[in-house]
C-alpha cells in the first residue's frame, strides 16, 4: 500500500502556526512574482477567492471582508516543509517527496489491517510536531492514494485519513470522484472523455481495455490501470506547479561535505535541465538535508537553507553555486546524512528574465551567461519566442508592502513573541 | 608491483583492489600524530560541545520564542529571554508551556485538572487563568530551556583606562 500525504492549504497553514490570531480568519498568500493568489484558506475560498486571482482584482474584497493577506515567504515555507518531511521520514522508512507540501509514503512493510489508525497517528504527529494540518490517503496505487487523500481532506468524517483497501471502497470512491480530479487526467482529456459520456472516475476505470487503447496514450493507460488497482506509475516529482523538487535518500550515509556537494550538484543539473525544458527560471531555491530519523542511536539533525538568486535563472552553474553555498551554511560535521534535496520554491516564466537584462546593464559577464541560458531556453521551446519584449509589472512590491511575514522558524530576530503581560 | 619484481629482490608486494563498499567509522581525536607517550587527554574523544545537540532533542519540532512581559518573573524569566520550545513533547501537569489563548501566545505553567486547565503565572500581581470552554485554547509547545543573556549589550561609553 502507498500513501499520499498533503499539507492542507500549506502556505496559509505555515502563516497560521506563528500567527494564531489569523487561525479563524480568511487568509490569502500572494506570490511574489506576479501578485496572484497562490494559497487560499477555506474561509477565503468560501468568499469566492480562487487560486490565481490577481491582487489588484480582489484588493477591494480583501478590505471589505477583512481577509488577512500575506506575500509569499518561501524561506519560511521551505523550512516548514523540511520539518514536515523530517517528521514523516522518522515514521515511514521510505518517502518520496513529491512537492513542497506533498509526499508519497511507502506502507509496504506496514500491517494492512491497522493502516487507518497508523495513518491518523501520522497526521496527528505531523500536526503536533510542526503545527501543520495534513490529509492522508492510502491505497494500492499512487493514483488511488491521491483519490483517497482528496476524500480525507474534503470530508471531516474521515478524520484526515482515508484508506481505500477493498473493492467496494475503491468503486464507491471513484464513483464520487469527477474525472478532472483524477491525477494524470488533464483538462483536455477530461473534456474529450466527457464527450464520450464518461463523467466519473469509476466510468473511466470500468472502460474495457480496447476502448482504453483507442482513447488514450501510454500515460492515460497507466492512469486507467492504476485506477483498477495495479501500480504502474513510478515516482516522478511534481513539476507542474510553481516549484520543482529533486531529492534522494542515500544508499549509505554521507558524512562529508564533498559527497553532499556532489549530490547537490547533481540535483542542480537535473532541475536546471528541467527548467530550461519548460522555459522556467528559478527565483529562489532551498537546499535541505537530514539524518536518519530511524537511527535514534545516532545524533539527529535537519536543516534547510534558502537562497534568493540575484536574477531569475535556469543556468545550471548559477544554481549549483547558490545551492552549494546554501549547503555549506547548513552542513555540520559529525552527522550521518540520509537524505538531501534541492527545491526551487519560486519558479517564474522565463519571460521575466527580460527585466533583469536591462535593469542590470553593468554586469556584462552575467548578461552573457544569461543570454546563453536564454538561447538554450529558446532552443528548448521550438516555435515559441519565449523571450520577447513586454512589460513585467512588479505587482510584488505592491503586495510585499501589505504584510511581510517574518522568518519565524529560521531567524533569531524574527522568532515569535510570547506575551507575558496579560493576566486576565 | 608483481610485473616489476626485478626492482626488488627481497620485498614482495601484493596488489589488492580496495574494498570501498563498506565503511568503518573510526573515533576521531584531533591531536595530531605524535611520537612518544600519548596524551592522556586523547581518551576523551570529543570534538567540541555542540549546544544544539545537547539542547535540541527534536530539531524538526523545535522552535524559539522571545519573552515579552513579566508574568513569569518569579521563575527568573523576563523580557528578552529566548525560549526553546519542543512541540513534540506531550505536555504534562506543571510544564512551562507556550499556549495560544484566543489567538494570542502566552507563557505559563499549566495545571491540568481532570476536566479543565489552569494557566499559572509566576508573578503575584497576576491571577491564574482558568481556560473556559468558550476560549480558543491550545498548548502550542512545551518549553525545555530558557536562554538568558546575562550581559546585556550596553551603550558604548568613552572610558579611560
Amino acid at each position: 500500500m502507498i500513501g499520499l500525504i498533503d499539507c492542507n492549504n500549506f502556505f496559509v497553514s505555515c502563516e497560521r502556526v506563528f500567527n494564531p490570531a489569523v487561525r479563524t480568519k480568511p487568509v490569502i498568500v500572494f506570490s511574489n512574482n506576479d501578485g496572484c493568489a497562490v494559497a487560499i484558506s477555506n474561509e477565503a475560498k468560501a468568499l469566492g477567492v480562487k487560486r490565481g486571482d490577481p491582487y489588484f482584482k480582489i484588493k477591494g474584497a480583501c478590505n471589505a471582508y477583512g481577509i488577512e493577506i500575506y506575500s509569499g515567504n518561501h524561506k519560511l515555507y521551505g523550512d516548514m516543509s523540511t520539518r514536515v518531511m523530517a517528521v514523516l521520514s522518522a515514521i515511514v522508512p521510505e518517502i518520496d517527496i513529491y512537492s513542497i507540501d506533498e509526499a508519497f509514503l511507502h506502507f509496504e512493510t506496514f500491517d494492512r489491517s491497522t493502516l487507518q489508525s497508523t495513518g491518523r497517528d501520522i497526521v496527528r504527529k505531523v500536526r503536533r510536531f510542526t503545527g501543520i494540518p495534513t490529509s492522508l490517503g492510502i491505497a494500492e496505487t499512487r493514483t488511488l492514494a491521491k483519490v483517497a487523500a482528496r476524500f480525507a481532506k474534503k470530508y471531516p468524517g474521515y478524520r484526515s485519513c482515508c484508506v481505500i483497501d477493498n473493492e467496494e471502497k475503491r468503486r464507491k470512491a471513484l464513483e464520487l470522484t469527477p474525472l478532472r480530479e483524477i491525477w494524470g487526467v488533464g483538462r483536455r482529456l477530461s473534456r474529450k472523455l466527457n464527450d464520450h459520456g464518461i463523467i466519473t472516475g469509476l466510468q473511466l476505470a470500468d472502460l474495457p481495455v480496447d476502448a482504453v487503447e483507442d482513447l488514450f496514450n501510454v500515460s492515460g493507460k497507466k492512469t486507467w490501470m492504476e485506477l483498477n488497482g495495479s501500480p504502474c506509475i513510478g515516482f516522478e516529482p511534481d513539476d507542474q506547479q510553481k516549484q520543482m523538487m529533486c531529492s534522494r535518500s542515500f544508499g549509505k550515509f554521507l558524512t562529508t561535505f564533498d559527497d553532499l556537494a556532489a549530490a547537490v550538484a547533481a540535483f542542480a543539473s537535473t532541475v536546471g535541465r528541467k527548467m530550461r525544458e519548460r522555459s522556467l527560471c528559478a527565483v529562489s531555491l532551498s537546499v535541505f538535508l537530514y539524518t536518519d530519523g530511524f537511527r535514534s542511536d545516532l545524533p539527529q539533525y535537519y536543516n534547510t537553507a534558502h537562497r534568493t538568486l540575484s536574477e531569475p535563472t535556469a543556468d545550471t552553474l548559477t544554481i549549483t553555486a547558490a545551492a552549494t553555498d546554501a549547503l555549506r551554511s547548513i552542513f555540520r560535521k559529525g552527522f550521518a546524512y540520509k537524505k538531501a534535496g534541492l527545491m526551487i520554491s519560486e519558479l517564474t516564466d522565463s519571460n521575466h528574465i527580460q527585466q533583469s537584462l536591462f535593469s542590470n546593464p553593468a554586469d556584462r559577464e552575467r548578461r552573457r551567461r544569461l543570454m546563453e541560458t536564454v538561447d538554450s531556453i529558446n532552443r528548448c521551446t521550438i516555435g515559441h519566442d519565449t523571450v520577447h519584449s513586454g512589460s513585467y509589472s512588479p505587482i510584488d512590491n505592491f503586495v510585499r508592502r501589505e504584510k511581510p511575514s517574518r522568518l519565524f522558524s529560521t531567524r533569531l530576530s524574527d522568532i515569535i513573541t510570547i506575551n507575558c503581560n496579560h493576566g486576565s | 608491483m608483481p610485473d616489476s619484481s626485478g626492482h626488488s629482490t627481497s620485498a614482495h608486494i601484493d596488489i589488492f583492489s580496495a574494498d570501498v563498499s563498506s565503511s568503518l567509522a573510526l573515533p576521531y581525536a584531533d591531536n595530531g600524530i605524535q611520537a612518544g607517550f600519548p596524551s592522556p587527554a586523547q581518551d576523551y574523544i570529543n570534538e567540541s560541545i555542540d549546544l544544539n545537540r545537547e539542547i535540541i532533542r527534536h530539531p524538526a519540532a523545535t522552535f524559539y520564542g522571545r519573552v515579552e512581559g513579566d508574568s513569569m518573573i518569579d521563575e527568573g524569566i523576563e523580557t528578552g529571554d529566548i525560549l526553546v520550545i519542543d512541540r513534540s513533547i506531550e505536555p504534562v501537569d506543571g510544564d512551562l508551556s507556550v499556549c495560544c489563548i484566543d489567538g494570542e501566545f502566552t507563557l505559563k505553567r499549566i495545571k491540568l485538572e481532570h476536566d479543565r486547565v489552569w494557566l499559572i503565572p509566576s508573578n503575584e500581581t497576576f491571577d491564574p487563568i482558568l481556560v473556559t470552554p468558550d476560549k480558543r485554547f491550545e498548548i502550542w509547545g512545551v518549553v525545555t530551556y530558557t536562554i538568558k543573556q546575562n550581559r546585556r549589550p550596553r551603550k558604548k561609553r568613552h572610558t579611560n583606562y
